[in-house]
């Protein structure tokens, strides 16, 4: 035995004398390198993350903080930021002052996507009345949200701190302006699991022709485990791209290559404890469920006519009110949250399209029967009282009109603007026929009951049962939560 | 530390005893030096303040006298210096545990001491124990606003610093009088007008501002409590009117309620669920759950549970076991298309606790409602698309606490609803959109339920 311990030694101290300081720098390219990659790879994150032996389970079994109102959410986001002065913020004060320049008082100090120099002010370019019992002031571009007023809460004094869309896309996504946080749809996956084991807890719709400018991020998963961030389906050609199976490859086949590529990464798992492998064992398994599950819930063929007549439906196109009734299905089938992004709202007036007496109308119409459409279709099936919908873009707009490169335009639009803007909730817990919250008499500030993104991301993990305080994800070194170091519940619009 | 370093196993201190002295004596000097900066804005009672600054006065001298003893006793230990240290030492304490107290006295009230004193241990010292929580209000109608309302919020959530030995700002709420003569700025509220008066503008800016009150850090008024203030503001003030004496719209009278029944304006629904349940037994959910059954709590701060079935589930034998393990906690229930029966319903009339039941899109019939007579609890069921006709209806118009009725695509027509909804008003049946197409763009979808 210890002449065997004699041999080793030896050996390697014959070897240590053979090494030269070129063998050093020889290895170097590899071995150095390879350890600079894996810290840029994050390998270091063991120390960190508390690995999840059996993540499937720990998603199935992750309980709120209090008794939840809303069990799933369908977050329906308007992607360039409607005008709150042409459908929701009536402004009779406005139209007064139509024509006229705007006051040094409100521009001092302010920052704008496009206005230059003094802007003149713009009117609402549409007529408003009292819809429903509860008399809710809606404008006339939303003749079929007239009908459901008394389901909502519409809250007329949001506001944010970013006036340039990819950021306060992601500041109203993800609690911050900047990337690298995990978005509202993949906190609460992480917080509340999914309730399908077939179909991710966090799926994404996108229409209009375009991602929001903020990208992906506004559905990534920042630093949470990437098994939940969004899953985005589409409702042209393949719904999930690269999910089906390649030609001449069946499901047999399929099954026994990623049972084999399981097992692999399990053994790698036990090998390094890194729980980015658990999730991606996860996704594979996911992916391959995924196979029958998504086409079918995908396939809107099924529907009765009238429902397509509801909502305003065509099978096989990329439309609004598409997503809209496939996101009722998927929360039917138990997905947690859907997120719909409706690209088109950014009405600059610097083309007939993007103009608000001309432009607006035309895209509020689909939109509006197809949101209705969605409230009543959940309403019926008994699935508004716990699925909550929320509707909103990413700011409000300027009571004065664009004046964009210090010229006027031939068409009337408005400029970003971050002080006042609405969001409207249904279901989930909120009253029903509810404004909350005051502008002044031109819509450029809330004068009464702000409420800051902030406040509406604490609001909606609130009707989900968690306490935005506590619910938090250690990363980098501290605790991160989705509000940051801010939000307050908006306990008034709770019913 | 000096005592603890004269025993054998704890000498390794000696060596710091004389450093922490002088660190002790400087920080000393340096608190009293801004102690008595802080007692020159007049904000606190003089009696406490007095005790207050000249034990904190002494405490510097002692510490000084302490460390400068030591220092002597090291170059030249005799028994008059030993003696001497010892007795200052000792002072020095004494003075640091006067000054201690009494400055906690000032910044959280004279009885900071004993106020979050469990109840039992208050028994053994002798203090007086008092209820738990606000106290209620027996007749509505004849209580004093202030008094009675006003006065318990301010004594709750302003008088820890506006009291009569604190006044911060110069202001006091403690009485009556000093409430009315004001602080620094003048008088804090305006009779008649909440919005112009300070306390009100105060409470209403935002928590990072300066001068929002309650200060931050501190426990903040509720929106009820805002409410009552403004109110009592807005009605003129009064110090000696009585709530029946003063005019109060709906939102005002839903919360003066609660203070004579914090659960006035609950549904006894959501009595239930914030009472809470008996604990369950953990091993067989876990066995559950093992199973690949969803049984999950409903949150993590009471006992309740939800359960979900699939399609793969033997719904009606599961639901049996079921209600013999957890008849008291299950109080969400969902098996939405799945293979639910009449016979699986037998089981769940049992869950006396159940609040929702979501049975759509499965073949129960008629018959199977008749299980479901004694849930007292039951606030949402839904039954679209399964084989209900009106007849079944008849069987769920003695549920107390049904509100929410989903019968969209069954055999219940319009006019049996109808009638149904006469008779159990509180109930609201949906049968569903009837759909018209206008144009392409426009279509009109209208409730075939009729309204109560």
């Amino acid at each position: 035995m210890s002449r065997r311990i004699d041999l080793t030694n030896e050996y390697q101290y014959r070897e240590m004398q053979s090494r030269t300081r070129r063998h050093f720098i020889k290895q170097c390219t590899t071995g150095l390198g390879s350890i600079a990659l894996g810290g840029l790879l994050g390998c270091d994150r063991n120390a960190t993350v508390k690995p999840e032996p059996d993540l499937e389970s720990y998603i199935r079994q992750q309980v709120p903080h209090f008794a939840p109102s809303a069990k799933r959410i369908i977050y329906l986001h308007m992607a360039g930021a409607p005008s709150q002065l042409e459908l929701f913020d009536y402004k009779p004060e406005l139209a007064k002052l139509d024509g006229k320049d705007c006051p040094q008082s409100l521009l001092e100090g302010k920052k704008f996507a496009f206005i230059q120099g003094v802007p003149k002010m713009l009117g609402p370019q549409a007529a408003f009345s009292p819809r429903g019992n509860s008399g809710m002031v809606v404008s006339d571009n939303l003749p079929h949200f007239s009908s459901v007023v008394d389901d909502v809460t519409l809250i007329k004094t949001m506001h944010t701190d970013q006036f340039n869309h990819a950021p306060a896309q992601l500041l109203l996504q993800t609690g911050s302006p900047r990337l690298g946080r995990p978005s509202m749809g993949s906190w609460v996956t992480y917080g509340l699991g999914s309730e399908n084991e077939d179909l991710p807890g966090f799926m994404v719709l996108v229409s209009g022709g375009n991602t929001p400018d903020a990208g992906k991020s506004v559905w990534g998963s920042g630093f949470l485990p990437s098994v939940y961030q969004g899953v985005q389906c589409r409702s042209e050609g393949d719904p999930v791209l690269f999910v089906s199976n390649p030609s001449g490859i069946d499901g047999g086949l399929r099954k026994q290559t990623i049972d084999a590529i399981n097992h692999i990464n399990e053994n790698e798992y036990k090998e390094f404890g890194d729980p980015e492998t658990l999730t991606r064992i996860s996704q594979y398994e996911m992916a391959y469920r995924m196979q029958t599950s998504v086409p079918e819930v995908m396939d809107i063929n099924d529907e009765p006519d009238y429902i397509h007549e509801m909502y305003g439906t065509e099978p096989g196109k990329t439309s609004f009110a598409n997503n809209c009734l496939l996101a009722r299905r998927l929360v039917e089938k138990g997905v947690r949250f859907v997120q719909l992004f409706d690209w088109g709202w950014d009405m600059h007036g610097v083309a007939e399209r993007e103009s608000l007496d001309n432009g607006l109308p035309i895209k509020c119409k689909p939109v509006d029967k197809a949101m209705t459409a969605l409230i009543k279709d959940l309403k019926q099936r008994g699935l508004l009282d716990d699925t909550l919908v929320v509707w909103g873009g990413e700011f409000g707009r300027t009571p004065m009109q664009e004046n964009r490169g210090g010229k006027e335009w031939p068409y009337k639009g408005r400029d970003h603007h971050t002080e006042a803007f609405p969001v409207w909730m249904a279901g989930g817990g909120v009253k029903g026929g509810f404004t909350f919250g005051e502008t002044d008499e031109i819509g450029y500030y809330g004068i009464q009951d702000k409420v800051h993104v902030h406040d509406l991301q604490a609001t909606i993990l609130h009707l989900m049962g968690m306490d935005h305080e506590k619910f938090t994800y250690f990363a980098q070194g501290r605790d991160f939560r989705l509000t940051d170091v801010s939000g307050k519940v908006v306990s008034k619009i709770i019913a | 530390m000096e005592l603890l370093s004269r025993k054998d196993q704890f000498s390794y201190l000696k060596p710091a005893v004389g450093f922490v002295l002088a660190l002790g004596a400087l920080s000393a000097l340096l608190t009293a030096i801004l102690g008595l900066m802080l007692a020159q804005a007049g904000d606190y009672g003089e009696d406490l303040l007095f005790i207050h600054k000249w034990a904190g006065i002494l405490l510097v001298l002692f510490a000084f006298g302490t460390w400068w003893l030591h220092f002597q006793r090291e170059r030249k230990p005799t028994l008059q210096i030993k003696r001497a240290y010892l007795g200052t030492l000792s002072l020095m304490m004494l003075f640091l545990a006067g000054a201690g107290h009494y400055g906690g006295s000032l910044t959280h009230g004279s009885t900071y001491l004993t106020q979050y004193m469990p109840d039992t241990m208050k028994k053994l010292a002798g203090i007086p124990v008092q209820a738990k929580g606000p106290k209620l209000i027996e007749n509505l109608d004849e209580a004093v606003v202030y008094v009675d309302i006003i006065h318990p919020i301010m004594e709750q959530r302003c008088n820890s610093c506006h009291n009569s030995s604190k006044k911060k700002g110069d202001l006091q709420m403690h009485t009556q009088e000093v409430l009315m003569k004001g602080g620094e700025n003048g008088a804090i509220f305006e009779a008649g007008s909440a919005a112009e008066s300070e306390m009100i503008r105060r409470v209403h800016l935002e928590d990072n501002h300066d001068d929002h009150m309650p200060p931050k850090g501190k426990s903040q008024l509720t929106d009820d409590q805002v409410l009552l203030l403004e109110w009592w503001i807005n009605e003129g003030a009064s110090f000696d009117k009585k709530v029946a004496e003063l005019q109060a719209d709906d939102e005002v009278k839903t919360v003066l309620l609660t203070l004579s029944d914090p659960n006035a304006n609950k549904t006894a629904v959501e009595i239930l669920l914030a009472e809470g349940t008996t604990p369950f037994d953990e091993e067989k959910l876990n066995a559950y759950v093992n199973e690949g059954i969803a049984v999950k709590r409903l949150s993590n701060e009471d006992n309740w549970l939800q359960v979900t079935l699939y399609r793969k589930d033997s719904v009606d034998a599961l639901l049996g076991r079921l209600a013999i393990d957890f008849p008291d906690q299950i109080t969400w229930l969902d098996v939405k298309d799945t293979q639910l029966t009449d016979e699986g319903l037998v089981a769940v009339g049992k869950l006396k606790s159940l609040t929702r039941l979501r049975a759509e899109k499965t073949t129960v019939t008629d018959a199977g409602l008749t299980h479901l007579a004694g849930l007292n609890f039951l606030e949402s069921l839904n039954l679209y698309g399964t084989k209900i006709t009106d007849t079944g209806l008849e069987h769920l118009s003695k549920l107390p606490n049904l509100r929410r009725l989903y019968a969209w695509g069954t055999q219940v027509s319009k006019e049996g609803a109808t009638k149904f909804m006469e008779e159990a008003s509180l109930i609201e049946v949906n049968l569903g959109y009837e759909v018209n197409m206008i144009d392409s763009l426009t279509v009109e979808v209208k409730p075939i339920a009729v309204s109560n």
